[in-house]
């Protein structure tokens, strides 16, 4: 079989494509660091009763360490808990891991504008640990179908300076 | 507005509410009414004409407890497709009464929309199974209230505090959310272009019909040409297939010296739009929006 030599050229580029794209994924978690999330967060024996699960605390904010938080939240129709109806207030420049898990069905839990986002499956807790660098304002969107308000779901992160937290939510 | 506050009618009626009462009036004698009722119960705050959903569970009575101490009012009973009912939603009871709220499902508040000045101030916070909340209503008035999170839903209730006090006002009802004061274009126009009015589905109706006939006319006049041009080259041929004539090639080349310039340059193009999608998607959109995912 003869193969024409533009031919041979642009199958080397192709090929080139292909190792280009790996390329970038390796990159991507070796340098800046992107993570998958995986099941890491654990499971729930009673998925309607999160909080009672050893893998699940009361929803809110904790600090676990210097600059390093917890916030366990709870994705249910219509509301993140906490989120919808008070923000989730964590201090910038601080590392915070999010444990997202839902009573009821399947929603999402997305971070406007950003790669961090989840589907949050009942009886599986998520687990995605984000940096937040700088001061802002952050929403939250649920991006699974949940129900018939599932438009009205969202909420909100206030990313606000070290010295403005308060000791009020949550404990250590 | 102070006239939806379900209190009692105002003695000076403004011109704005008598513009809509009057359009209110013409559009029912027109037989165009999409629901525009004169006089509706807590203003309309039960139907989708107030924010939100409407109140499935509530079928235009107000339930009388007056003359009782205490009352209970279930927050996420069943109803509205789902637990998302007040039960029972609206209640008239006597000033000083007290009023449980039980929550019997979760995630849910009580947001108050309109109440007299002074009075209860709702309950915010979002509270599940098995909380209480208890307010003794001493301010006579409407106390108007929703579920946050199932507003939309059509989680709504209405505390009526008084025997004297009307639940129904001669006012119609508020379109919109009733905070835009802008509306009354929108009052006055609303009902005639609404998707919903009969001339205008009738009319477009209409258009769909004829517009369908003109074009399935001409296809058929087209069909009808097409088979008559087919019949006669069949006749023309006794029904034999006539092969096209074979030409003569006019140059011959060998394999490498064909030299496909155009496709070379597509394939450049197409790899360069690739390249460029490829360091947007990931370098920009992915990478480069704070904060990511590191764990």
């Amino acid at each position: 079989m003869e193969v024409h030599r533009y031919e041979k050229i642009w199958i080397g580029i192709s090929l080139l494509v292909i190792v280009g794209w790996i390329a970038t994924v390796v990159f991507g978690a070796v340098g800046p660091g992107i993570a998958m999330v995986d099941d890491s967060g654990g499971q729930i024996a009673d998925p309607s009763n999160p909080t009672e699960s050893d893998a699940f605390r009361d929803p809110g904010v904790y600090q676990v360490g210097e600059n390093e938080y917890e916030v366990y939240v709870l994705a249910r129709q219509f509301a993140f808990q906490p989120g919808t109806s008070e923000p989730i207030r964590v201090p910038a420049n601080s590392t915070v891991t999010f444990y997202v898990t839902s009573p009821d069905v399947t929603h999402g839990f997305e971070v406007v504008g950003t790669n961090v986002n989840t589907m949050v499956i009942p009886g599986q807790v998520a687990e995605l640990t984000v940096e937040f660098d700088d001061p802002g304002r952050y929403g939250i969107v649920c991006n699974e179908y949940c129900g018939s308000a599932h438009h009205t779901m969202e909420g909100t992160i206030e990313v606000v300076e070290q010295d403005e937290v308060n000791g009020t939510e949550g404990d250590t | 507005m102070s006239v939806d506050s379900g209190g009692p009618a105002p003695d000076g009626v403004s011109r704005r509410s008598v513009l809509r009462r009057g359009a209110a009036a013409s559009v029912a004698l027109a037989g165009l009414g999409t629901g525009v009722a004169s006089a509706q119960p807590y203003g309309g705050w039960f139907t989708d004409d107030a924010p939100g959903g409407a109140t499935s569970n509530y079928d235009g009575t107000t339930v009388d407890r007056t003359c009782e101490d205490s009352i209970t009012i279930t927050v996420g009973a069943d109803g509205n497709d789902g637990s998302f009912a007040y039960d029972p939603p609206a209640v008239r009871i006597d000033p000083g009464t007290e009023v449980v709220f039980d929550w019997a499902s979760d995630t849910h508040n009580l947001v108050l929309k309109d109440g007299p000045d002074g009075g209860w101030s709702g309950y915010d916070e979002i509270q599940d199974a098995g909380f209480e909340h208890s307010h003794t209503f001493e301010t006579e008035g409407v106390y108007k209230y929703y579920c946050e999170p199932h507003l939309t839903l059509g989680m709504k209730g209405a505390v009526a505090v008084g025997s004297d006090v009307p639940t129904v006002t001669p006012t119609p009802a508020p379109s919109g959310d009733g905070e835009s004061d802008g509306d009354d274009g929108g009052g006055l126009v609303g009902p005639f272009f609404d998707g919903s009015s009969p001339i205008v589905s009738a009319t477009l109706g209409f258009l769909t019909v004829s517009v369908g006939a003109v074009f399935a006319g001409e296809l058929l006049g087209a069909l009808d040409e097409w088979r008559a041009e087919a019949r006669a080259a069949i006749e023309e041929t006794d029904g034999e297939v006539v092969e096209a004539p074979e030409t003569e090639s006019a140059r011959e080349l060998d394999h490498d010296s064909f030299v496909p310039r155009g496709t070379w340059t597509l394939v450049l193009v197409y790899l360069l739009i690739l390249a460029t999608m490829w360091v947007f998607t990931y370098f920009v959109e992915f990478l480069g929006r704070e904060p990511t995912v590191i764990g």
